[in-house]
This record gives structure tokens, sequence and C-alpha cells, in this order.
């Protein structure tokens, strides 16, 4: 098993890789990429062919919608939103076209894990780096259909503006085919917003995964449906470590139409220690099968301190 | 075989009489938006409309609703001033009690137009967020309650579509 170090590592290292920008399927894709993968002048042929770092894509549309990809799980920190603001603020994006998509749980979206409030210290730099090539990428070509110099524009609420004029991010992606690459070395070189030049950071926005979350659209675990899928309850031990199941009766159980069996777990890690996990074809099935089951255990040693609580309790009262 | 309205269609099931309300609305109907809590009744994240009242789907059998409407989460069709409040305040934060929290919101301003900080607490402290989004919702609830100081909760407009104008309105409506 790798060390939790090894695993953030892996999950954020984009030190070391270049940054690609392309034309695809009528959106400008952008998104970090291994050297070895992304050889010069085809940054649009390896953003087609997906050979770009999985942690950190987004892309911006022909209507103007910048959608920010998010490998990092939600549990309720708004990760998509803080993520997505980070382009968002050096891309010089307009809020409101900005959208997330939470990836699937594939194993190449690198290391998922929530904690240790690594994201945004983590992500901060290469995500701003990413937003300030995709504005310079963007203020490229904006200026050459503006017929200014690119150090006369900048780049604001989805627009390359100058004083000759504007033209919208939605506009650019459809007119201009862009094929551009960063090399780490360039990308660390780009500059950043000043503190004084934030919009979006340090400012009141709603977050991006809310309104999903109030109207029953946010989709969570539970609400994952798989082909032929069972489904399963838990019965748990009598105490946290050390129980142990002796026998199961599941004698009642099987009078159930949809009940399919029990399982006694097994965890070599030892994490989970003398649980029942009750398998039926449905959950509600699952649940009444849980409550029929009667299961004996040998009882870790700290069942007797449990009782002593309960005991203590009694005498309280 | 039992029939029911839910979000203004008729439907029907072939679940047997004691399964839980919830499963059939998840599981059989696919309206994926109310959820699995406890399971005992204690949490209100299963929270629906049964005839206009909050009811606990988790256990509320789906014998016990023969011809009666059930509006979940998808049926305020996101136009709810409970929803559009639960925006402006920014409520969720994993957001998993919150269909519970909206619905059950949701019938206080049909009873009470203009209830008072102690009249939300009253209401809603059933339902239950790991979060501890407390505030947040009673801020929201009260703004709801003044966005919508002349329109009550409508649910007309979850039956609109089908054409059941029922009992279902006739209950709620003050």
């Amino acid at each position: 098993m790798k060390s939790l170090k090894a695993l953030k590592n892996q999950s954020v290292d984009v030190s070391r890789r270049q940054f690609l920008l392309g034309s695809v399927g009528g959106s400008l894709m952008m998104a970090f990429a291994p050297t070895v993968l992304a050889l010069a002048g085809e940054a649009q042929k390896s953003l087609t062919d997906k050979a770009f770092s999985p942690t950190i894509w987004f892309e911006i549309n022909a209507s103007g919608t910048v959608l920010v990809n998010i490998a990092k799980a939600e549990m309720g920190q708004h990760v998509g939103t803080a993520l997505a603001r980070i382009v968002a603020e050096e891309l010089g994006a307009d809020w409101n076209t900005v959208e997330i998509k939470h990836v699937d749980t594939d194993p190449k979206w690198g290391y998922m894990v929530t904690g240790g409030s690594w994201s945004i210290f983590t992500s901060y730099k290469p995500l701003s780096q990413a937003g300030a090539a995709g504005r310079i990428a963007l203020i490229e070509a904006g200026a050459k259909i503006l017929k200014v110099s690119p150090a006369d524009c900048e780049a604001k609420g989805g627009y390359v503006i100058s004083s000759k004029g504007k033209i919208s991010f939605a506009e650019l992606v459809q007119k201009v085919e862009f094929n551009k690459q960063f090399s780490a070395e360039e990308l660390a070189a780009l500059p950043l917003k000043t503190k004084s030049k934030h919009t979006l950071h340090g400012n009141d926005f709603k977050a991006l995964d809310i309104p999903a979350k109030t109207n029953g659209t946010a989709k969570y675990g539970i609400d994952v449906e798989i082909e032929g899928m069972v489904y399963a309850r838990p019965i748990l031990p009598p105490t946290r470590y050390g129980s142990k199941v002796l026998s199961v009766d599941d004698s009642k159980a099987k009078a159930l139409e949809d009940y399919l069996g029990f399982e006694i777990l097994k965890d070599p890690s030892e994490t989970l220690q003398g649980w029942v996990s009750v398998l039926a074809k449905d959950y509600p099935t699952a649940i009444k099968a849980a409550d029929l089951l009667t299961v004996k255990y040998q009882a870790g040693p700290t069942a007797r301190s449990m009782k002593r609580l309960f005991c203590e309790r009694e005498n309280v009262r | 075989m039992i029939e029911f309205y839910l979000n203004g269609e008729k439907v029907k099931t072939n679940a047997a009489e004691d399964t839980p309300l919830l499963w059939v609305i998840r599981d059989e109907f696919k309206l994926k938006g109310t959820k699995f809590g406890c399971g005992i009744s204690m949490c209100g994240a299963c929270t629906v409309h049964v005839d206009g009242n909050a009811v606990r789907s988790c256990i509320y059998p789906v014998g016990a609703v023969k011809n009666n409407h059930i509006t979940t989460i998808e049926g305020l069709n996101n136009s709810h001033p409970m929803q559009k409040a639960w925006v402006e305040e920014q409520v969720p934060q994993c957001g998993y009690c919150q269909s519970g929290q909206i619905m059950q919101a949701a019938t206080l301003l049909a009873q009470n137009a203009d209830p008072s900080d102690e009249d939300i607490v009253n209401h809603m402290s059933a339902n239950l967020c790991r979060c501890m989004a407390y505030k947040r919702i009673q801020k929201a609830v009260k703004r709801a309650a003044q966005d919508s100081a002349v329109g009550v909760y409508e649910p007309g407009s979850d039956n609109q579509s089908s054409g059941n104008q029922s009992s279902y309105n006739q209950q709620v409506e003050v």
C-alpha cells in the first residue's frame, strides 16, 4: 500500500507537466499533460486523443460556458466551486457562465480523497497558472481579430477587451482554431493577477453546487443504480473491536421473497470486526431481513465496560 | 395494485402494502431526490407531502397512500419560494438532508404565512442536519415567507400539467 504522502504527491504533481490548449469538437479545451505525451505543436491532437493529465482540465464551449471538471470528492465543502473559482479568476471568466462537473470514480482520475485540507493549497498555483495560460491564449486570439496589440487587451467578464472594442470568449471559441502549448517552465513564468486585481477571490459569489442540492438533482452514492446490483444492510457487532460472529440464524428472513442471504464480512485490515452483511434484491427487503436475523457473538473485551456504562446510567436516574 | 398520484401524475405499483413509500418513490419511480437517512422516522431526510402534509416516507407504508397525492422535491418544479430562498441564503453544505428540509419547510407557509423564529424552530426541529445548516435554514424560511407574503405555497403547480385538481389543493390552501 502506498503511503499517504506518496498518494498526495501523486495527486497534485503537475509541476513537471506542460499545459495544452486546443480546439476540440467546437470547444476550447485546456489541460495539463505529461511532457512525454504531448509533442511539440501537437496540443490539439493530444487533447483530441485525451492524452492529458486527468487531474485538471477545463473547457470553454461555443456559447461561452466554462466547464471545469472536478476530480475531488464533494462532501459539503463546495470544493468544485472553490477550484472553479481559481480558474475563473485568472481566466477572466464571467462567474455566471462557469459550470462544474464532478467526474466519475474511475481510478484514472487519481487519488480523490477529501481531507487534510489539501485541495485548495495544492491546487491554487497550478489552477491559477492554468487559468492564466487560457487568458493569454484568448487575449492573443482576440488581439488578432481586434487588430490591436495583446498588451492593449485584458480578459474580463468573459470578454477580451481593448480600447478598440471587445470580443466574447464564445465568439473566439467559434472563430479561432486554438493549438498552443506551454512548457512547464513557461507556465511557471506566467504572470498571475495581483491581489488588487482579483474580482472573484475574497468576494461573495454563490456556490455552483448549491442549486442541484435544492431540487433533488444532486447525485449521491445512494442514488446510483447499476444493472444487476444487490442491496446490503449491515448488522453491527456489540463492540467496535474484537467481536466475533459465532452463529447466524436467518430462517425467518428466508420467508422474504427477495432475500438473498448473508455474509460474515472478512476484513483482513480488521477495520470491521464481526460485521454481518444482509443481502437482498431491494433495499426495503434488506432492511427487513436484517431485522429478522439472529446473530450470536463473542463480544470484544470492552463489552463489560459498555455494560458498566449502562449500569451507571441506570444508577444516575 | 396500489394507485396514487405522484407529483400530479397517476401511478400504479405492485409493491407490497407494507413497503415504505420512500422505496417506491426512489427505486420504482426513480425519483432519487428524496433521501434515505435513518429509516426510523427520526431524521426527516425522507420527508414528502401526502395530501399536503409532511410525512416521513421511510416508515409510511405505500398501502396507506391509496388515491392520495404525493409531492416530492421534484414536484416543487424548482420554482417553490423555499427553493429560491435556499439558494439565496446558500443553505446546503453536503445537501443530503435538504430535500427533506425543504419539503418540511414548504408546509409551514401553508399554515402560517408569517412565522416567527420560534414558529420556524418548532416546525423544523425534527429535521436533522449533520452539517449544522440550521441558522441558514431558519434565515431561508424567513426569507421565503417574506418573498411570498402574498402567494403562499401553491401546490396546484404540481398538478396543473395533468389536470388533476384534487383534494390535495383544497387541503393545503389556507
